[in-house]
């Protein structure tokens, strides 16, 4: 299986330092600007004070406080743009993982030799769990550093409990869309298919947030278990958020594999 | 002691019937041509050998295994050539043959493979032509020495030269008690290179034969000049094919299937200028098979 994955990990690897430098210059131009912002602070809060709450609530604003880094980052950066990066690096990854190589024929390299299927899953899997880890961890723990070079304060823990949860998060995603990635045939599909079901999720998110009688539609969207706020600004780490995306991720992962191994591979 | 046994194997796609319920052995150190027209059924066959599709009935055994449920352990023996040569293309050829060394953890003779198609590896998949892919698949399925080579349409694009060095291999492969399968529809290739085939159309199998007994078909052209005038529609009522010519052309050219006695004996009721009687060739004997 070695072979496998680090075969597909050097394919891949060319995106995903692509991916990582993005999210990290991402991550440093927000903590390049934070001292100016929070020297703005109050005209900030002030400003936010006319926004329509349901706006704030629909972009995941919960505290306007600016006063340290956690806050500005849990804003700007985890709770929109984060997931959607992830979303992003994860259909992709998933969907060329499989379909991608059945609608291109190559997995016949891979099935006429001694490969079962589920080993072919299986590190095809791993790898992009590996690719999740480097990814979460480059765009979490890399603050560390970059606060370091602005003289900033930061509360390394609470990036931890971030990665952690995040990467549970991610590992969900990449899960849910493995399984449509062992099903279709083409690529096109799965981004459709996985892509489509996490818009959803966004939406009644939003729809949740803002229309009081739909509130419980929240609990069928992922985003509602990946709290930034939560982690980061107060650091506390949930257990159902963690169960969640662990149920998640294991269900997907086993229809996934039973699907894949059940299927015709017309190459 | 039969290497590939395929029993009563059928594979349906909804309503359309791919494969239905065809059954043949293949011999060890045989070369096994299987012809057909265009959606026959040979690709479907070959994927159902290779478990990359799972038959909807019957089994494949190679190797006195079971071709789906021993699929991994079957592929050690296997040497597969795709009828579309499928690579990673970015990949080289060299980091093909890497892979494939690396999955199959065998000894291979690709660099002398290398050497006798005449082909790069040092070249990314891209930028590859059809023939140079072809050459790299061909690589592919011969390196590890296998002892059953499953080949769907083996000299595809490939040049006259490098066809008669494929059909080396492959009585190379043979010699050393490897069992082929192949598909073609180069029958000249066939007639070269097998020793029986099998003839798959809408999915059932006609006919498996050896390559001998089949160019003795009693299938016969015979062209006939006759002095005068002649009715064809009484060759006709024998069950014979007559082509009459257009025209002053007096060559008249008739197919006969099994015996020649009637009509011999039937054209001994007119004067006969010329006649010719000639064995047909094995591309007319497939066209039998495929019209049929």
């Amino acid at each position: 299986m070695g072979t496998l994955i680090l075969r597909y990990l050097k394919d891949r690897r060319v995106s995903t330092i692509v991916y990582c430098i993005a999210t990290i210059a991402l991550l440093w131009m927000y903590i390049a600007m934070y001292p100016t912002i929070q020297q703005q602070s109050a005209t900030f809060t002030e400003a936010f004070k006319n926004y329509p709450e349901a706006v704030m609530k629909a972009m995941g604003i919960e505290m306007m406080d600016f006063s340290h880094l956690e806050n500005f980052l849990a804003m700007e950066q985890f709770s929109i743009v984060w997931p959607i990066m992830v979303i992003f690096l994860v259909t992709a990854f998933a969907s060329n993982a499989l379909s991608r190589e059945v609608e291109k024929g190559t997995m016949e390299i891979v099935l006429s030799r001694p490969v079962s299927r589920l080993k072919l899953f299986m590190s095809r899997y791993i790898a992009g769990i590996a690719v999740l880890i480097i990814f979460t961890l480059a765009s979490t723990l890399m603050v560390a550093p970059l606060a370091a070079i602005h003289n900033l304060d930061y509360q390394f823990g609470n990036y931890l409990k971030t990665a952690l949860v995040g990467f549970l998060f991610a590992w969900a995603v990449f899960s849910f869309a493995m399984l449509f990635s062992a099903i279709f045939s083409e690529k096109s599909k799965v981004a459709m298919v996985a892509g489509g079901t996490f818009i959803g999720m966004y939406v009644l998110k939003i729809v949740a947030s803002l229309i009081e009688r739909f509130e419980w539609l929240k609990y069928v969207s992922f985003f509602h278990y990946f709290d930034a706020n939560e982690t980061l600004i107060r650091g506390n780490v949930e257990v159902l958020p963690i169960v969640i995306f662990a149920v998640v991720a294991l269900v997907c992962t086993v229809i996934g594999v039973v699907l894949f191994q059940k299927r015709d591979i017309a190459v | 002691m039969a290497v590939i046994e395929v029993n009563n194997l059928m594979k349906h796609f909804g309503h359309t019937k791919a494969v239905d319920g065809i059954s043949f052995n293949v011999e060890k150190g045989e070369i096994f041509g299987f012809l057909g027209p265009n959606g026959a059924g040979k690709t479907t066959t070959i994927r159902c050998f290779m478990d990359f599709i799972r038959p909807t009935g019957g089994s494949v055994r190679i190797l006195g295994k079971d071709a789906q449920t021993d699929a991994v352990e079957l592929k050690k023996s296997i040497g597969y050539l795709s009828g579309y040569v499928h690579l990673y293309g970015k990949w080289t050829g060299s980091e093909h043959i890497d892979f494939v060394r690396r999955l199959n953890g065998s000894h291979d003779r690709s660099k002398e493979l290398c050497e006798r198609l005449a082909f790069n590896p040092q070249l990314k998949s891209k930028q590859l032509s059809s023939g140079n892919r072809q050459k790299l698949g061909i690589i592919l399925a011969f390196m590890t020495e296998p002892e059953v080579l499953i080949l769907d349409e083996p000299t595809n694009a490939l040049d006259p030269l490098l066809q008669q060095e494929v059909y080396k291999l492959l009585d190379e492969a043979a010699k050393r008690g490897a069992t082929v399968f192949m598909s073609s529809h180069n029958l000249g290739e066939v007639d070269h290179v097998c020793s029986r085939v099998g003839i798959i159309r809408q999915g059932k199998m006609v006919t498996i034969e050896n390559i001998h007994e089949l160019k003795h078909k009693r299938i016969y052209t015979v062209r006939v000049k006759f002095t005068g005038t002649y009715d064809p529609n009484v060759f006709r009522k024998l069950g014979i094919e007559v082509d009459v010519p257009q025209g002053p052309q007096s060559e008249v050219i008739m197919k006969v299937k099994g015996d020649l006695d009637p009509l011999i004996k039937q054209l001994a009721a007119y004067t006969v200028h010329d006649i010719e009687i000639e064995h047909a060739t094995l591309e007319e004997i497939f066209l039998e098979y495929y019209h049929a």
